[in-house]
């Protein structure tokens, strides 16, 4: 029997995406038989931006390479670069770090768990968590300064301190943040038609997921027992004094990845109160020389709310000679795309968000020929030529 | 002689302004305002509140505003056929009004009219499913697949579940159904089980009709951007959007004369019962919109499911039920 399959556009410009990318998918019916994923729709060049850019300077860019994710973005930078220098930093600013990760996981996975409301058709549920994300959003200026963008992490330490008053305010206001979420861990897991929806949908094998190479929540879900914060100890978070869970669920499919996330949520809330409670005196900040050594290397691996984010520096004694960004959302693509293959259409917004993607960051332009295998850099101009040649085609 | 043309001019008042043309637009305009603050409120936000008293005359501004606003005529769709359903689709809506008492007995009335009713609407449905079809878009085209399948699944409860008032008061008119309800429900209470059991299910069947959560499936934002009227632009989304709410007003109105007999104890007195009924029809708006603010979207697998296994045995059962109660 032959079939008739329809290529079903979902983007650059789609309801489903909240950023700009183009998944081509190929449907018999209602069933996906063949995804194709376009990227690039927002390539920056933010790598060649840090490039031009000295390292006290290049922190602010690597803020901006995420906009929901930046403490993250400049937390892996600011590691790369202490560790290319040489330089650890105070205690206190090590639990300031961890205070700040975490606040910033809390928003994320709200903003993730909202979202995943929104794609199934509860507004209701999306319109209260955000509500929510809200409060988060400020303590975390109370905290850092900036409600949505800021450069919290220096290289040396941290941008400023907190105090007991704050300290409280900020224990006493996350206590409620946890009701709230246990409320709504409870709508997840048992709201029927939120089950129907997520519950055996885009299922991925732990055996497929290591092998297609997702990380963060999105593979722990899969049963991915690795975690950044606990396997790779650094010197410039204090994860290692930080008692915390793992969260990994056995169930594979969206429901578990959006549950690891609240209960990731959950853990996030005790990993404050206890950095808070727990946090040593002293400085918060070093002074670090202005460049690291010619030759001079370091890699900043971060558990990122999305999964391990990698930056890895070399300096050319000024500046970095070259600097290089591993998104998580990059790491996931694949993986996402082979998760959609054999549900139906129904299920493409959730199994979308169930990886929580983020394009902006992962953008990044190599043309390959598939005929002949090769790689090629090409400029600017030629690139334009090929898009309008593909465009009148 | 003169009898007579008092008798037309009568006449042309109630199909132009009451309770015909004039009073549905403002009607339908008014409980798209009543849903859309709704919703709002259930989900802690605003809503509509700038235009008139608390935004009340914000759908009229948008219907104004879309009727002002460029029509896309699409290249490679049939744009005849699309402005051909919409019509046809808006004004059945209009059209099986008439045969609703808001207030005393409707302007169309006959036994019989229960059905013509019925159908007329399936018609309106399937004139949705074509405006889809029509056009070259895989999201409209999908949509209004889903669309067809989704009616086809749910005219046949709708249909039963229309037939138990029917069967309980020997009727099958609209009007007599709902004069005789209260009355036949009194002298036999018996009557009140399956009664009571197929209102809760053609409040479903009602949610299925106007695609409201957890039915929006043939326009899942999310995953078809609009369905069936994805390319539709300026006077065409305006007279669809029009269509949608008048939906709403007859959905509302038709349940509530049907199974509550809409303004039933006070058909000696028209203000009385024009209030009832425009209560009655608040009321039942109210549950639909509370049933699409706590509900996601289900998956059109899950309602094929729900409506085949579940929604139509069951109406089957009550109808079943009331004709043994009968004794046929």
């Amino acid at each position: 029997m032959s079939t008739f399959t329809m290529l079903l556009p979902f983007g650059p410009q789609h309801p489903m995406l909240h950023e700009p990318a183009h998944f081509k998918f190929e449907v018999d019916g209602e069933t996906v038989v063949n995804v194709t994923p376009y990227l690039n729709y927002v390539h920056r060049g933010i790598e060649k931006l840090l490039e031009n850019r000295t390292y006290v300077q290049g922190l602010y860019v690597a803020a901006r390479v995420c906009g929901i994710c930046n403490p993250s973005h400049t937390n892996a930078f600011v590691a790369a670069v202490e560790e290319a220098m040489g330089i650890e930093p105070p205690p206190r600013a090590k639990y300031l770090r961890v205070v700040t990760q975490e606040i910033h996981r809390i928003q994320s996975h709200l903003i993730l768990l909202a979202v995943a409301a929104e794609e199934m058709g509860f507004n209701s549920l999306f319109m209260l968590i955000w509500r929510d994300r809200e409060r988060i959003l400020r303590l975390i200026e109370a905290i850092t300064g900036g409600r949505v963008m800021q450069s919290y992490d220096r290289i040396g330490g941290v941008y400023r301190d907190i105090n007991d008053i704050l300290a409280e305010r900020v224990i006493k206001e996350l206590s409620e943040m946890r009701n709230r979420v246990i409320q709504y861990r409870k709508v997840f897991s048992e709201d029927p038609i939120v089950r129907r929806r997520t519950v055996d949908v885009g299922v991925l094998k732990t055996a497929e997921m290591v092998r297609l190479g997702g990380v963060g929540p999105f593979a722990r879900a899969s049963a991915v027992d690795y975690d950044v914060r606990r396997d790779h100890r650094s010197n410039h978070v204090a994860y290692d004094e930080v008692p915390f869970n793992v969260i990994t669920r056995e169930e594979c499919d969206v429901w578990a990845r959006l549950i690891a996330r609240v209960d990731e949520t959950l853990e996030c809330i005790n990993m404050i109160e206890y950095a808070l409670k727990h946090m040593p005196s002293g400085a918060i900040r070093y002074r670090a020389p202005r460049a690291a050594p010619k030759g001079a290397e370091g890699i900043g691996r971060v558990e990122a709310p999305r999964g391990e984010l990698v930056h890895h520096t070399i300096s050319d004694g000024q500046r970095p000679y070259r600097h290089r960004i591993r998104t998580p959302s990059f790491a996931n693509v694949f993986p996402a795309a082979k998760a959609h293959i054999g549900y139906s259409i129904a299920d493409i917004p959730m199994i979308y968000v169930s990886w929580d993607p983020c394009f902006s960051c992962l953008a990044r332009v190599t043309l390959v020929d598939i005929r002949s295998g090769t790689a090629k850099v090409i400029s600017g101009e030629e690139l334009r030529r090929e898009a309008r040649r593909r465009w009148e085609k | 002689m003169g009898e007579v043309i008092l008798e037309a001019i009568v006449l042309i008042l109630q199909i132009f302004i009451f309770p015909g043309f004039l009073f549905l637009l403002l009607m339908s305009f008014f409980i798209e305002w009543y849903k859309r603050k709704l919703f709002a409120r259930m989900q802690n936000r605003v809503g509509p509140k700038y235009i008139g008293y608390k935004g009340i005359l914000q759908p009229i501004a948008d219907f104004f505003k879309l009727l002002s606003k460029e029509v896309i005529e699409l290249e490679r769709a049939d744009n005849h056929l699309i402005d051909l359903s919409l019509l046809m689709a808006s004004s059945i809506f209009i059209y099986v009004c008439f045969f609703l008492p808001f207030v005393g007995r409707p302007l169309i009335s006959f036994e019989g009219d229960l059905i013509a009713v019925l159908l007329l609407t399936s018609a309106a449905s399937f004139m949705l499913f074509a405006i889809g079809w029509s056009m070259s878009s895989p999201y409209g085209m999908i949509g209004g697949m889903r669309l067809l399948a989704q009616v086809i699944g749910f005219e046949i409860p709708y249909f039963i579940l229309a037939l138990v008032p029917a069967y309980i008061t020997k009727s099958l008119s609209i009007f007599e159904i709902g004069r005789r309800m209260g009355s036949v429900l009194l002298s036999n209470p018996a009557y009140l089980i399956p009664w009571s059991i197929s209102i809760p299910l053609f409040l479903v069947a009602t949610q299925i009709e106007l695609e409201e959560a957890p039915f929006h499936i043939p326009d899942a934002e999310q995953e078809l951007v609009a369905g069936y009227f994805t390319e539709l632009s300026g006077r065409r989304l305006a007279l669809l959007d029009l269509a949608k709410d008048t939906q709403l007003l007859f959905c509302s109105a038709f349940m509530a004369s049907i199974f509550f007999g809409a303004g039933s104890p006070f058909y000696q007195n028209p203000l009385l019962g024009f209030i009832m009924t425009m209560v009655e029809i608040l009321i039942i708006a109210f549950f639909i919109v509370t049933i699409k603010a706590s509900a996601a979207r289900l998956a059109i697998s899950n309602v094929l499911d729900m409506m085949w296994k579940y929604l139509v045995p069951s109406s089957a059962l009550i109808l079943a039920i009331s004709l043994l109660l009968g004794g046929v």
